[in-house]
């Protein structure tokens, strides 16, 4: 497609392969707005990257792109794989040299309402700032972005795509901080559970929980229901998307101090030893779906998590005070699990958007 | 020629007159134990052989107005979300306030400091979703479904003591039953030179009785029960009595 621009190529930088202009291709960006499922928070965009049709088609592309790795071998989605809640089912996630990271990929899904911190540590703030990071990582996609800019410029279709994302008017102007932003965009689509039974439950009110699963939001939000034992769950995972807004040691590993962690979490962003070994609560919207669990995935199954919350956990100083031995039946700890798989939607909101193109 | 200096001199004295602006009025939060800088996680002496530490303490901090003699009241904000638990994270970070700042405060002699801990209940009839993540009301973590109410206030910690076991201790305040408004008398001229107020809390006096006599936290370390607030409107009413006020 490309080659056709071929004809506007401007002849003071023949030879420049990525200088090709572009003004001769509409660029008419249509916005998008976007409707959240009931009890989600506000949506939010930033004033410099609002949402368009144009720049989540490019932000698509580059997502299932293995154009953004050295080897031309992984994508954002290897290990944000749609089929899996957008994460890819493994502990350790392994980059292009089969080097394996050090937590657990986490899931994309409803991502573009985290306003507190990305990561399992919240080390940055924003989407765009975000996408920037695993291109260049060594134990992910270990690529340069020169390297991709100019391939992307080179390439038959992106150049296209940026203009109409973003109005340049030569490939030469497309840059890390456009390609990120438009990753962010794509991101920031990939919305779903208002098909989830929860919230037909709770908003469209065509059906109702089990006794199980009533028994289980019992549990999980202490509800004051006699009889009912508070699981605290809901002191981490609280809100429309079950999240929690601050980070937590959840008694994963025993310790007497706060160094002695294999993975310092929090407090390597913080600096601060009292942050050591506290992570995210991530969303549990899609749960059921999003296994292994915790920032190492050392969790198989719901069920193994469950058991880990009812034990109360491992001593650490700074392990939160919610986190204690719950003293749950059998019965109790089905009953969450059958709550939190209320909590499924395989749905999107966008669905036609969220597809592999290539 | 006099008669246009003079009417220039006029001019001058006017415009800067035009220009004159009260100064920014600052709140500073200090958070105390017994006197000292409190340090999330840092044990200090409770009551008999216990000791105690903190590792949460945040609070909403509402509709806080100054009242001057002659009993005009004005507002210096509407609400604010101290989170000690997040500043006070070492020695160093716990001698730094947490400190927000007041424009358009006249200058004036004001008698009576008013704040409320929490939300009130218009307020509190609003839920976490009704706002963008930059207001503190869109803390999720500070709503607490089950009682259709927002948590105005969350102190946590454990108690320690050689002889007996740990003892997780949590208070996480709601509802519009323990809303509390706080008058506190000030002598206070706020003017360029003096523009500054320091709140002190001392952790402390969170749990006093009465005298030396403390809040038997063994006996019921935590409560976020609407059916028994009592525990939560003792801590609430306390902080009160645990707060002191300097101005610089």
């Amino acid at each position: 497609m490309l080659s056709c621009l071929q004809a506007c190529k401007d002849d003071t930088n023949s030879g420049v392969d990525t200088d090709v202009r572009l003004t001769e291709i509409p660029f008419d960006p249509e916005s998008f707005e976007v409707s959240s499922p009931d009890g989600f928070p506000i949506f939010e965009q930033p004033e410099n990257n609002p949402l368009t049709v144009e720049g989540i088609d490019l932000g698509r592309h580059l997502f299932y792109d293995p154009i953004l790795s050295r080897d031309s071998t992984m994508s954002c989605a290897s290990c944000h794989n749609p089929e899996l809640a957008f994460t890819d089912g493994k502990a350790f996630s392994p980059g292009v040299d089969g080097i394996e990271g050090p937590r657990s990929s986490m899931s994309l899904v409803n991502i573009g309402y985290n306003y507190r911190g990305l990561f399992w540590d919240g080390r940055v703030q924003s989407l765009e700032e975000q996408a920037l990071l695993p291109i260049e990582d060594p134990i992910e996609l270990h690529h340069m972005w020169d390297e991709v800019i100019q391939d992307l410029a080179q390439h038959d279709e992106y150049p296209i795509l940026f203009r109409k994302a973003f109005g340049i008017e030569n490939a030469n102007q497309i840059t890390a901080d456009l390609a990120t932003k438009a990753i962010a965009q794509f991101e920031r689509i990939l919305i779903s559970g208002g098909n989830s039974k929860y919230n037909i439950v709770k908003f469209d009110n065509t059906d109702v929980f089990t006794d199980e699963e009533l028994h289980g939001e019992d549990l999980f939000i202490d509800s004051g229901a006699a009889d009912v034992i508070d699981a605290e769950c809901s002191h981490c995972h609280h809100g429309g998307l079950f999240m929690g807004d601050d980070f937590f040691n959840n008694g994963l590993d025993s310790t007497t101090n706060f160094e002695n962690l294999v993975d310092l979490g929090r407090g390597k962003v913080t600096g601060f030893a009292v942050d050591n070994g506290k992570f995210k609560a991530p969303t549990l919207r899609n749960i059921a779906l999003t296994a292994p669990y915790m920032h190492d995935g050392r969790f198989a199954t719901l069920e193994e998590v469950v058991d880990h919350y009812d034990s109360g956990g491992h001593p650490a100083p700074n392990v939160d005070q919610n986190i204690r031995s719950l003293g749950l039946s059998d019965y109790d700890k089905a009953a969450l699990i059958d709550f939190m798989h209320t909590l499924t939607d395989t749905s999107y909101l966008y669905p036609e958007l969220v597809t592999n193109p290539h | 020629m006099k008669q246009f200096q003079f009417f220039g001199a006029i001019l001058i004295v006017l415009s800067c007159l035009g220009c004159k602006t009260d100064p920014d009025l600052t709140i500073n939060f200090f958070a105390n134990y017994d006197g000292e800088p409190l340090v999330m996680l840092k044990n200090y002496a409770y009551s008999g052989d216990d000791d105690i530490n903190f590792s949460v303490s945040d609070f909403y901090f509402s509709d806080c107005y100054l009242t001057n003699a002659d009993g005009d009241n004005v507002k210096i904000t509407d609400l604010e979300f101290i989170d000690f638990s997040a500043q006070n994270k070492d020695d160093a970070s716990a001698l730094i306030p947490i400190s927000r700042s007041y424009s358009d405060i006249p200058e004036d002699e004001y008698t009576t400091l008013t704040f409320s801990i929490g939300v009130n209940e218009t307020l509190n009839a609003t839920r976490p979703e009704d706002y963008t993540s930059d207001n503190p009301l869109s803390l999720s973590g500070h709503y607490w479904a089950a009682w259709d109410s927002y948590i105005f206030s969350k102190f946590q910690g454990t108690l320690f003591n050689d002889d007996l076991q740990d003892v997780d201790w949590l208070f996480h305040p709601g509802k519009d039953e323990v809303f509390r408004t706080f008058s506190i008398p000030i002598e206070w001229m706020f003017g360029a030179d003096n523009t500054v107020i320091n709140l002190h809390l001392d952790h402390k006096k969170l749990f006093v009785i009465e005298g030396d006599e403390y809040y038997d936290i063994r006996e019921k370390p935590t409560n976020h029960d609407p059916n028994d607030l009592e525990p939560l409107i003792f801590i609430t009413e306390n902080i009160e009595g645990a707060t002191s006020i300097t101005f610089e």
